[in-house]
Order: C-alpha cells, then structure tokens, then sequence
C-alpha cells in the first residue's frame, strides 16, 4: 500500500512541480489524478472495497499519458497508471499507434480500452463524468475493460447531425474481480461496435460487444469437477466449465443544456455459459448547474438472472456423494447474483477548469439471498442488503 | 453518518449565480471563400471534437468573458462541461481542445497567420481583411 502512494504522490509531485510539462512540440505530456475517501454505513459487507471504516485506497489513482507525433498522420499514445486498489493492475494501460489520414478517420492499433458504456474508455479520469463512483450496476468489472488489438473510427455529419462509428477488434487476457474474488479470464476475438450521433443538444449511442471464446479460470472449481467425473457425474462438471461466448448491447441518450442535462444508458448482458448469467441494468442521471457547482442524481438498477447448477447426485449413500452434493450446492451460491437499485445523490464543483471537487452519497438496496454487488456470504440472513455509501473526493486532470 | 452534516453543508454553501451573457459574438475564418456561412449547430460541432469542415478552431482560454460569452450563446454548455469532455476526448485518444490565445490581438494575429482557422470575437469589433463572418449570434 506505501509503495502504492508513493507512486501515487511521486507522479502528482513531478507534474505539479512542472518537471513533466510539454517538452517539445512533438512530444506532450499529460495526465489525471484523484483522491476519493469513503465510508460504508454497515459492517456486514464491503461494497466497492469500503466497509465502515474511511477509507482513501479504494478508488484514488494517478495517471501520465505522453503523445509523440511523428508526422501528419502518425502518432503514438501511452498510458501509466498507479492505482490505490491492490485489487486493480498498476501499469500500462493504454499503448497505441494512431494512424489519421484525415479530420474523418482514425486508426489505432495497440492496447486499448473497450468503449462500450458512455464513460467505459475513461471510467479511471474521474474529472470527465459527474459521479465519484460511476453507476455500479453498468460500470462493474464484469465487462472486459481493455483489448489488444485495433479499432476504426469514422467522424462525418448530415446536415446538423454529427455522427461517429467505431468498429474494434482484439483479445482480452486479465483477472476479473467478482464478488471479492479474482479470477483469471481469457478471450480469443473479442469485437464490437459504437454508433454515436448528436443533434443540437441530443445525443444518442447504441454499442454491441462480442466475446466469442471467454475462457474463465478458477482454480477452486477444479477439484471438484475432477471429482464430478470420478463419480459419474460429466454432465454436471460441464456445467461448471466456464467457456463460451457472450455478448452485450447497449443503449444510451442523453441531453445537454446550459443549465441540466439528463443521460441514460441502458445494457443487456447474455451468456451461453451456462453458470453465468444474462445482465439487465440501467440508470437514468438528471444534473442541474448553479454556475461552477453541479447537483446531480442517478437511479440505477440491475437484474441478474442465473442459470442454476442442476444437482442430481443423491443424498445418504455415502459420504463421499454426500460431500460432492454439498460442495454443488455451495457452487450454487457463489457466483455473485447482482440484483442491485440504488440512488445517489452528488454535488460537483469546478473550482478551477482542471479541479473539481466532488461529494456523493448512495442509498443502496439489494435483495436478500443475493451479493447486490456487496462482497459478503452470500447465506448470511443478517444483512437485509441496504446500506449507504458516502464518498468524498478531488478530481484532477493536468 | 458522520458524512452526512458535511454532504448537505456542501450543497447550502456557495448560492447559485447564473450568467446572463447578453453581447454578442462574431464567429470568424480566414477563408478564400467568403461566402460561406455556417449554422450554430455547425460551429458548436466545429468547437467541440466534431465535423469540422475543414476549420481549425482557435478559441480563448478559459475563464475570458468572451469565451464565457461564446460557450453560453453558441456552444450551449457551461466551462465545466466543456473541460470534463475534453478530459474525456484527450484520455480516450478520440481529439484534443482547439489552439487558445490570451486576447483579442493574439486572436485576429492567429486567425490572419493560419490559413482555414476559425475564432470567435466579440460583436463590433472591426475584423482585417481576409477575415470572413461566417457566424453572428443573435
């Protein structure tokens, strides 16, 4: 955790002390910080890393970008990023060549992150969305946040409607953290797509993503499906192996004035595995501006169906069925069942054009019998699922 | 629940001071065509990552009452809008802010310099030749 904000405090120091200013035309620097403390109301779970104690190592990060520009048309982008969450991966986040014949298209080959949601390709730069913590249900670590590979963007217009289209394509090899648990997730020809048009104040987005072969390790489930087939029981260890394809569409619009603005996206997740589950979330956020301060609120929600583990392997014959019967059932209630609504009520204020200040608070209502995104025992009937999350933080981009 | 006192504090403080920028702004380009005229939708995508039609946009840097004029009649959006989707354009790798100049003399100096580059002045001010009114707000 030191070595973690030394990071941290050495990148903020050296930009604030303009030693990684711009140091050549050709060569520019850049980057996004933020500090962001929070305190869980229950101490039943965790809920994004926080339980009841303030904590600033949850979601605080700094970032550097360098872009070089070699010419006209290529240039070259990376991304370091230092993150406070031992459960997030320090490190390159972005690495890519752009290639731009022209104002309308743009090439880049690299890493790069998925652009799915509205804010997916920028969820770690704080400073351009309004929450501290972006709605839960929608921009959790399910979704496969960077790629290797390539993407094509378009940039035209009709009359007075401006539109892009993205089109990408790459493999995805990470640890995904799911109910407090990591697992490592592999998937071969992930690809997707982005439409995005606006009109005077309106906009309007619609995004597709395909993974074709996820293949998910966990090292825990091995044993007993090795035991599965030892006994006889093949169909249900297939069950438990976590391979297949998955797919997700959203839907987004949004409105942006003077004074509010409202956005709202919506996502349908589905999977043919079969232990996984099909997602529906949603959230609609309405923001109104009293000159540099912004009040904003959001309801979000999510519904997860999963697919139960048939357990046909019969009770009292022996105490090695007995064992392989119960260890199915504990199976059964481990994968996370993210049934989640919540409101959060948040002011913003950009007390300077690259600093803001922010301040959230979320009344957060899940279902009993369920995670709702909360990192508890999933049998634990204590906990009714409802808690309030308070969140203050700074924002910085530089 | 210690946050809450806080919380309600930060949303009291600070009153609401709405702007009401009723000058008028000039949108100009160094073109060798002056006949063109664009919508105010159209110069809103030129300033902000969109189509540009093959403008350069220059604009003035943050916190000038022109520019405070020119976000609130043309681009339609508040400053603090404006820098949190430039934040989201430079760290996606999608585009980056237009060139900004201090005054309106670095201005009309950029705008005479750089061929197809588009700014903004305010009402009245008395434009050099080769400089085009491709935009007037109302």
């Amino acid at each position: 955790m030191l070595r973690r904000f030394a990071s941290f405090f050495l990148i903020t120091s050296l930009f604030s002390h303009g030693v990684l200013a711009d140091t050549s035309n050709d060569l520019e620097f850049s980057g996004f910080a933020r500090v962001v403390g929070g305190y869980l109301s229950t101490d039943e779970a965790k809920y994004e890393g926080y339980d009841n104690s303030f904590s600033v190592s949850q979601k605080s990060l700094a970032a550097v970008q360098a872009d070089y520009t070699f010419n006209d048309y290529f240039s070259m982008s990376g991304q370091l990023l230092w993150h406070s969450d031992e459960s997030r991966q320090s490190g390159v986040e972005w690495l890519y060549l752009t290639y731009q014949p022209n104002a309308s298209w743009q090439f880049n080959i690299g890493r790069l992150r998925t652009p799915l949601l509205k804010f997916s390709d920028v969820i770690d730069v704080g400073f351009a969305y309004p929450w501290l913590n972006a709605p839960q249900q929608l921009y959790s670590g399910y979704l496969f946040s960077q790629y290797e590979g390539a993407n094509a963007r378009y940039l035209g217009y009709y009359n007075e409607v401006t539109f892009s289209v993205e089109l990408y394509w790459g493999n995805f090899d990470d640890e995904i953290l799911s109910n407090g648990t990591s697992s490592d997730v592999e998937v071969d020809g992930m690809f997707g797509g982005v439409i995005e048009t606006s009109y005077r104040g309106f906009q309007f987005r619609v995004a597709t993503s395909f993974a074709n072969d996820t293949a998910v390790e966990l090292d825990e489930l091995q044993p007993l499906i090795q035991g599965l087939r030892a006994a006889g029981f093949g169909d249900t260890a297939d069950t438990l192996d976590i391979n297949g394809a998955s797919s997700s569409y959203l839907l987004g619009v949004g409105y942006d004035s003077l004074n509010w603005f409202v956005t709202a996206e919506i996502i349908k997740v589905e999977s043919e595995i079969d232990v996984l589950a099909a997602i529906d979330s949603s959230y609609i956020t309405f923001g109104y501006y009293f000159d540099e301060i912004l009040l904003h609120a959001t309801i979000a929600s999510s519904r997860q169906s999963l697919n139960e583990i048939d357990n046909p392997i019969p009770i009292g014959f022996s105490p090695e069925l007995d064992a392989l019967y119960f260890a199915v059932e504990e199976v059964n209630s481990y994968f996370p069942t993210d049934d989640l609504d919540s409101l959060t009520l948040g002011a913003r204020w950009d007390f300077r054009t690259n600093l803001a200040f922010k301040t959230e608070v979320s009344f957060l209502k899940g279902k009993e019998g369920k995670t709702s995104f909360f990192e508890l025992d999933v049998n634990n009937t204590e906990f009714d699922r409802r808690a309030t999350l308070y969140q203050l933080g700074i924002e910085w981009v530089f | 629940m210690r946050f809450l006192p806080l919380f309600i504090l930060t949303l009291v403080v600070s009153p609401p001071k709405i702007v009401h920028a009723r000058e008028g702004v000039l949108v100009v380009a160094n073109l060798a065509d002056s006949s063109l005229v664009l919508s105010k939708s159209e110069i809103r995508s030129v300033f902000m990552g969109g189509s540009t039609k093959g403008l350069s946009p220059v604009e003035f840097v943050p916190g000038s009452y022109i520019r405070k004029v020119f976000n609130t009649r043309v681009i339609g959006l508040p400053e603090a809008r404006i820098q949190s989707f430039w934040a989201q354009m430079r760290f996606s790798g999608r585009s980056s802010p237009p060139v900004s100049v201090d005054s309106i003399d670095e201005m009309l100096l950029f705008l005479a310099e750089h061929k197809a580059s588009v700014g903004y002045l305010p009402e009245g001010t008395s434009l050099p030749k080769g400089l085009t009114v491709i935009y007037e707000s109302i």
